[in-house]
């Protein structure tokens, strides 16, 4: 900038003490080291761009006060705008995440688990696409899950709420027979000997037999048995060994349940959804069946009226 | 995956992953003003990170990695809700610039008198008032502390690009502080003279 440039500049900023004057339009050549006045801020110029620079900042008022402004700002911005931690509870919730994650990829889903402690025995292949595709065709695809808090409460050795979980296995085809038939002898000889309590198999009225499960329980063998409910309903009937059951391991019944069935002969639990649970005895037999139907058609069925 | 591989899994994650946590809270705060939406941000994030760890290519850089991540996510959250203008011509800054500047004040003294009348939060302001890719380099290169190189590796352009980017944007946050000093009132004292 040519002194008598500076000097004028000089003259009229003093006649305004508050409002400084235009500043000098950029030249061609500060427009050239625009850039480079923000990677010197930075520290960033190669050699030779630091050079030109230089020499061009030497000459060039504007553009000296545009790198101390620029270095000025930098520095303002930074300092006001302090680092700060990230807030704990972000850091936990991502570590809770990941461990959900982690639970969810390694362990196997609910009722993945709930099948796999089913002790299945060779299943004939053909035996078990035919109730799959059965199940599919003749039941509600999405059962509502029952919702009681009582039953989400029990323990998971309880026959009600092994009861209530099984059955919506075996409607969501997660549970499939080992054996499938219609044949009341057929599926009684696939049971026989094989329980230490007489398996049922209750004519239940207006209903086809499906087929049925063994399975072990820790230690002790239990029996599950499958029937259709003019074909639009399963009924599913879980049995186990009274006296196991009383004896409160492995499997247990809760007392109150045990003290309904002594003097009513049976308990019902009606669940919201439509669902109906009904316990009943045949000597050292306990039967739990389950249907989404109504109290009252459930025990038609089961020929329980009273 | 087995169980011990989870493990082995989580463990790297967490101590090769989250010590970059405050990094990306703060690139996530200045980028999006907001810390609830920081905090989801880097949640999404680091979720991310987990589930594709074995993407990640174990002796590059984590921290650009992490930053890539977090990129696509707030792209998918910001990008759909407001449509901001992708580039701003070089020209409408510098002018916006030197309007500004015309009226202001001419030295860096000056400036600093300036910017002492400003609040923390007209910084933050406006900083997330900049253009995105502008906003990204000023806070990767003022904020972090990033070089150019890091930068350009973390933004997936050259060093060019990045330096220009940077000097628009640091253009363009002056005018935009003192535009808020004009509106807090500030008063010049004194040229220098």
């Amino acid at each position: 900038m040519p002194a008598s440039e500076v000097m004028s500049s000089k003259n009229r900023k003093s006649k305004h003490p508050h409002f400084v004057t235009r500043v000098r339009e950029p030249t061609v050549e500060c427009r050239k080291f625009q850039e480079q006045i923000t990677a010197a801020v930075d520290n960033a110029l190669d050699p030779e761009e630091r050079e030109q620079l230089t020499v061009h900042l030497k000459q060039c008022p504007r553009c000296r006060e545009e790198f101390e402004i620029e270095t000025t700002t930098r520095h303002f911005v930074k300092t006001r705008c302090k680092p700060l931690r990230t807030p704990s509870h972000v850091l936990q919730s991502i570590n809770e995440h990941i461990e959900q994650e982690s639970l969810a990829q390694n362990a196997p889903s609910r009722w993945r688990r709930l099948t796999d402690s089913l002790y299945f025995r060779p299943a004939i292949a053909f035996a078990v696409a035919c109730l799959a595709v059965f199940v599919l065709l003749n039941t509600d695809r999405t059962p509502p899950a029952p919702r009681t808090v009582e039953a989400s409460l029990l323990p998971a050795n309880d026959v009600v709420k092994q009861s209530l979980n099984n059955y919506l296995a075996v409607v969501r085809g997660e549970i499939k027979p080992q054996l499938v038939s219609e044949n009341a002898e057929q599926v009684q000889q696939f049971f026989a000997g094989k329980t230490d309590f007489p398996v049922l198999l209750p004519r239940v009225n207006g209903c086809r037999l499906i087929g049925g499960v063994l399975n072990d329980f820790s230690g002790k063998t239990l029996a599950h048995v499958v029937y259709a409910h003019h074909c639009s309903e399963l009924i599913y009937i879980y049995e186990a060994c009274w006296q196991t059951v009383q004896s409160g391991n492995p499997l247990q019944l809760a007392p109150e349940i045990q003290e309904e069935m002594a003097t009513a002969g049976r308990y019902i639990l009606s669940q919201p959804d439509g669902y109906t649970l009904v316990l009943w005895r045949e000597d050292s037999t306990l039967c739990s069946a389950v249907a989404k139907l109504d109290k009252e058609t459930l025990l038609e069925s089961l020929n329980l009226t009273p | 995956m087995t169980k011990s591989a989870l493990i082995q899994k989580q463990r790297e994650f967490q101590s090769e992953a989250l010590p970059h946590l405050d990094f990306l809270y703060n690139y996530a705060l200045r980028m999006t003003y907001k810390s609830a939406d920081a905090e989801d941000l880097v949640q999404e994030t680091f979720l991310k990170a987990f589930r594709f760890w074995e993407s990640y290519e174990k002796g590059t850089n984590i921290r650009a990695w992490l930053f890539k991540i977090m990129k696509n996510a707030y792209i998918n959250r910001y990008r759909k809700e407001k449509k901001e203008p992708e580039t701003v011509e070089y020209d409408e800054v510098e002018n916006f610039y030197n309007s500004v500047r015309e009226t202001a004040v001419e030295s860096s003294d000056l400036q600093e008198t300036l910017y002492n009348n400003l609040l923390e939060d007209d910084v933050a302001t406006a900083i997330a008032e900049l253009p995105e890719d502008f906003r990204t380099v000023v806070i990767l290169c003022d904020l972090e502390g990033l070089t150019y190189e890091e930068v350009a590796e973390f933004v997936d352009c050259p060093i060019g690009t990045v330096r220009s980017r940077l000097h628009r944007g640091r253009k363009l946050l002056r005018a935009k502080l003192m535009e808020y000093a004009r509106k807090r009132g500030y008063v010049v004292e004194k040229s220098k003279e």
